[in-house]
């Protein structure tokens, strides 16, 4: 959970970062629900949704302010055995920021001089992102190229949110994804960040 | 590969160079910015290979070293350019973008002063070339 002046890559997060690292355990982060509405929460850019479908559209903004701290905070360069895995934040977004990331590296390296490689490289390196609740484009073969742009065969994990009421059904959304890339989003994404073996399919 | 010729391009008197000011010279149609720092004699195309800024325009000294997360070191002075437009910074000496921020590089020329004059040697310049 993010708050608001303690971003997710801030020092006080670094003792859990240190113990998540050494015990080779990602962490785990979540929307609370809270977003938004409370003070000392992670605040919406724009100001506080007036209903809730407009929290929930925008729940995704928070897990963006996150990710952006994670990476120039330094971070995942000075834990690079930190795994974070984003969960329920949506991933859509994920190609075009990474875009902007790398973007402002170059322009701003200077700011940050720290990193030691670019934003996509780092989160490449040690990020992932869940599917739930899976991105529902009238034409689900919308959703092809930006499988790849976010390169979704390795950074991607599925994830159902059972048992909520916006649970993805797993046979369902399997079937979104290319054959080439839905063992690696179904099961070894998962094996490889939770640092398990990989064992042939049962 | 064959040899290219080079051609020396004369850049000024040593004396007309303020320390950290560009002088733009032509060389054939090439816009050729003409600097001396701390760190020497640099000649650059006067084009950002990133949208094509004037980057003579942009400031010349030293930068942020890579260094530990909260931490800032300064170094490379008089070495490092930096496009007024986005900010990108190249090192003068290979015209490099810094610390592999692009594979984008921007063109350097050889410099040579040579009793009082300083020189720029450029790839065999045709007549109109760009």
């Amino acid at each position: 959970m993010m708050l608001t002046d303690i971003p997710l890559g801030a020092k006080h997060h670094y003792p859990i970062f240190d113990a998540a690292a050494e015990s080779r355990l990602p962490v785990v982060v979540h929307p609370t629900g809270a977003e938004g509405l409370y003070s000392g929460t992670a605040p919406f850019a724009g100001g506080t949704p007036r209903s809730y479908a407009e929290w929930h559209a925008l729940a995704p903004q928070v897990g963006q302010s996150a990710l952006a701290s994670l990476v120039f905070s330094g971070a995942l360069e000075t834990f690079p055995d930190l795994r974070v895995v984003f969960t329920e934040y949506g991933f859509s977004w994920l190609p075009t920021l990474l875009w902007r990331l790398d973007m402002e590296w170059r322009n701003f390296r200077g700011d940050v001089p720290w990193m030691k490689m670019s934003p996509s490289d780092y989160v490449r390196r040690q990020v992932r992102f869940t599917t739930q609740p899976m991105e529902d484009p009238d034409d689900p073969r919308d959703l092809l190229g930006l499988l790849r742009l976010m390169d979704a065969e390795h950074l991607l994990l599925f994830s159902s949110d059972y048992p909520h009421y916006d649970e993805d059904n797993p046979e369902v959304v399997s079937a979104r994804f290319p054959p080439e890339i839905r063992e690696r989003v179904k099961r070894l994404n998962a094996l490889e960040i939770l640092r398990l073996p990989v064992r042939p399919n049962a | 590969m064959p040899e290219r010729k080079l051609e020396r391009v004369l850049a000024g008197a040593l004396d007309d160079f303020e320390l950290d000011r560009f002088r733009l010279i032509d060389a054939g149609g090439r816009e050729i910015g003409v600097v001396r720092t701390v760190a020497g004699f640099f000649a650059l195309r006067n084009s950002c290979p990133h949208q094509r800024a004037p980057i003579c325009a942009g400031e010349v000294g030293g930068t942020m070293i890579p260094s530990a997360p909260e931490e800032r070191e300064y170094g490379l002075d008089g070495e490092v350019v930096r496009c007024p437009w986005h900010g990108w910074e190249f090192h003068m000496t290979d015209g490099n973008a810094l610390f592999g921020t692009s594979r984008k590089r921007v063109v350097i020329y050889p410099v040579e002063v040579d009793n009082g004059s300083v020189y720029v040697m450029v790839g065999a310049v045709s007549p109109g070339a760009a």
